[in-house]
């Protein structure tokens, strides 16, 4: 942008909303006027804008910033240290040492404006020091400061000495236009308040593996083998915890289950290291807005990470505030997953306060959060994932991986009892049915995932489910489409477990109040009836 | 040889220097001279500099930028640059 371009922006700007902010810079600001008026009319704002006296950034440094005021500052190496100013020429001597403290004070007092956005003019320095060399590392290590602060880099080409000299503005009549579109930029950026809080999932994000499932021992969050990448999330937690993140879990769990890897010292974080660890089976959104009402922290202010994409969904549908961060299947996303984390939770400056945050916060909590809560509707979502739940019917042919599915999983199981194939054999040589489930959906397949052995009686005696599928209604949708074959089940053989409440609470849903374990009947018109909805959310087929 | 100055960059030369010094529209801006205009303070010097440098690609030196204290004087320099 040209100054003509800008004059004609300028004059026939009809007007827009207002961009007030501080622009500072040591140098002669003024000439930046009408460029930094025309960037912001490009952007449909009306910018009023504020300088600095010139050469009073130093002064300006050392006074508490207003909150209220947006802040931009375009610094240049001087800014950081004055020796070497090229108005004030080539000093005769300087000493390192002093220069690189001044810096780093300059450095820090910048940090405190944790708001204010910084924008940083690499121009070349005297030659301040005999050897070149050294030069060139300072002027390197300025320029490292500036990034270590979060500023964006201008090009150093945008420095016109000439101009410099003789006005004390810094930037060339060739550079003014651009550089003014990134002062406009930076002030009309989005001020992304860092986050405070970040809620985790445990299973397959603090650790590999389902702790109900697999036990303490037989999940991995050290650093080594499929446990490594795990190792390297809690690695960064911890950081974040010592800069004042609080963090806090959810678990799909009993709350006993999900603390026990903590209390074993295998992994890098420990109990007391979260401000709560919630383990129940209410939905994640509901659990994370209670503890954000008790923290008395705004939702703005949250972070959920979990594996699961049915789980990030139903909090992002439910709390659109909360800024949700799936944890990658793959290495190769790891990168970029911790850059993206670490970034939510920017701090220039560590405080006492900050590192004390999470013991200040857990003083209000008062123990574990679980009542009844409700979570999303993701019907929506759910629809847009194309499952497809396919029917196979194990009572002939292979039947390894029901069997085998009936007898490890935990949290989703009729009555926790275990069967070996011999007896499944029985059952089937007596005309009972073995049947299974594969879902695959948009993202690929999720394998064989759903076991239920039904005897010649219409009895289910087990009915098993991979808790990898929790949420998706897939459990619904089989029973529905059970209750609606010829011979439908008269009941199920329920046997509460110290793991398996997920099945509790899909059995009072289907059959009505439990009383006791036993013989549960199952009124088959009614389950039909009641979830028509959640078979429709599957492309029902029978292998 | 000596580049000339083409009717539109002249034409461009004129627009900056009124809209700089806030000349009214029938000023004649080709006998302006920064003794004779009041708006052309220092000030005024460096935004005119700056944008015929940005209007015109060229980064005018320190010393030249003192001697440019004329619409004539500021022509006769944008002749000896080869002009875009």
């Amino acid at each position: 942008m040209n100054f003509l371009e800008a004059q004609r922006l300028v004059s026939t700007f009809q007007g827009g909303e207002p961009l007030a902010f501080l622009f500072a810079l040591s140098g002669t600001a003024e000439p930046f006027a009408l460029y930094v008026r025309a960037a912001a009319a490009r952007r449909g704002r009306a910018a009023d804008v504020r300088f600095l006296p010139f050469n009073t950034l130093a002064q300006a440094l050392r006074r508490d910033a207003d909150p209220t005021v947006t802040e931009v500052f375009l610094l240049m190496p001087w800014d950081f240290a004055p020796e070497a100013d090229w108005r004030s020429g080539v000093p005769e001597s300087v000493d390192q040492e002093t220069l690189e403290a001044r810096a780093a004070e300059t450095a820090s007092l910048l940090a405190r404006r944790a708001q204010a956005c910084l924008l940083y003019l690499p121009a070349p320095l005297p030659p301040l020091f005999p050897d070149p060399s050294r030069g060139a590392a300072f002027a390197r290590s300025l320029e490292s400061l500036a990034l270590g602060l979060g500023a964006r880099l201008l090009p150093a080409d945008a420095f016109a000495l000439g101009g410099y000299l003789s006005s004390g503005c810094p930037v060339g009549g060739t550079w003014i236009g651009r550089v003014a579109e990134a002062v406009v930029d930076a002030a009309a950026a989005p001020r992304a308040e860092p986050k405070k809080v970040l809620v985790t999932d445990l299973d397959n994000v603090l650790w590999s593996g389902l702790i109900a499932e697999e036990g303490p021992e037989g999940i991995a969050g050290e650093p080594s083998g499929r446990g490594y990448r795990h190792f390297v999330y809690q690695s960064l937690l911890r950081r974040l915890r010592r800069e004042g993140t609080v963090l806090a879990a959810v678990s799909r769990n009993d709350p006993d289950v999900v603390v026990a890897p903590f209390r074993s010292g295998r992994l890098l974080l420990r109990e007391d290291d979260f401000v709560a660890i919630i383990a129940s089976y209410h939905a994640k959104s509901a659990q994370i807005g209670e503890l954000a009402q008790r923290l008395n922290l705004s939702l703005d202010s949250f972070v959920f990470v979990d594996d699961n994409p049915v789980e990030v969904a139903e909090v992002s549908l439910a709390l659109p505030g909360v800024r949700c961060v799936t944890f990658p299947h793959h290495d190769d996303e790891l990168v970029a997953f911790l850059d993206e984390l670490a970034s939510l939770f920017p701090h220039r400056v560590i405080t006492a306060e900050d590192r004390e945050r999470t013991d200040m916060y857990r003083r209000r909590l008062d123990g574990m959060i679980a009542n009844d809560l409700q979570g999303a509707d993701l019907t929506r979502f759910l629809q847009d994932l194309k499952m497809t739940l396919t029917i196979h019917d194990r009572s002939r042919g292979d039947r390894t991986r029901a069997v085998q599915l009936i007898n490890k999983t935990n949290q989703f199981n009729l009555n926790g009892r275990r069967v070996t194939d011999e007896e499944v054999c029985a059952i089937l040589d007596g005309g009972g049915r073995l049947l299974s489930a594969t879902l695959a959906d948009r993202t690929g397949s999720h394998g064989e995932v759903l076991a239920c052995l039904v005897t010649a009686d219409n009895t289910i005696t087990s009915f098993v489910m991979s808790c990898r599928v929790f949420q998706r209604r897939v459990e619904y949708a089989f029973v529905s489409w059970l209750a609606a074959q010829p011979n439908p089940p008269a009941g199920l053989e329920w046997a509460s477990t110290p793991r398996n409440t997920p099945f509790q609470q899909f059995l009072h849903e289907v059959a009505g109040p439990l009383n006791g374990a036993g013989f549960v009947p199952l009124d088959v018109t009614s389950v039909v009836d009641r979830h028509a909805r959640d078979v429709g959310l599957f492309a029902l087929r029978q292998a | 040889m000596r580049a000339t100055m083409t009717d539109a960059a002249e034409s461009r030369l004129q627009e900056i220097v009124r809209a700089t010094l806030e000349l009214p529209p029938d000023a004649d801006v080709t006998e302006a001279r920064q003794l004779g205009v009041e708006s052309w303070d220092s000030l005024a010097h460096v935004s005119l500099m700056l944008a015929i440098e940005g209007e015109f690609g060229v980064s005018i030196d320190l010393a030249d930028q003192i001697q440019l204290t004329s619409y004539a004087a500021i022509r006769r320099y944008l002749q000896g640059r080869a002009l875009p």
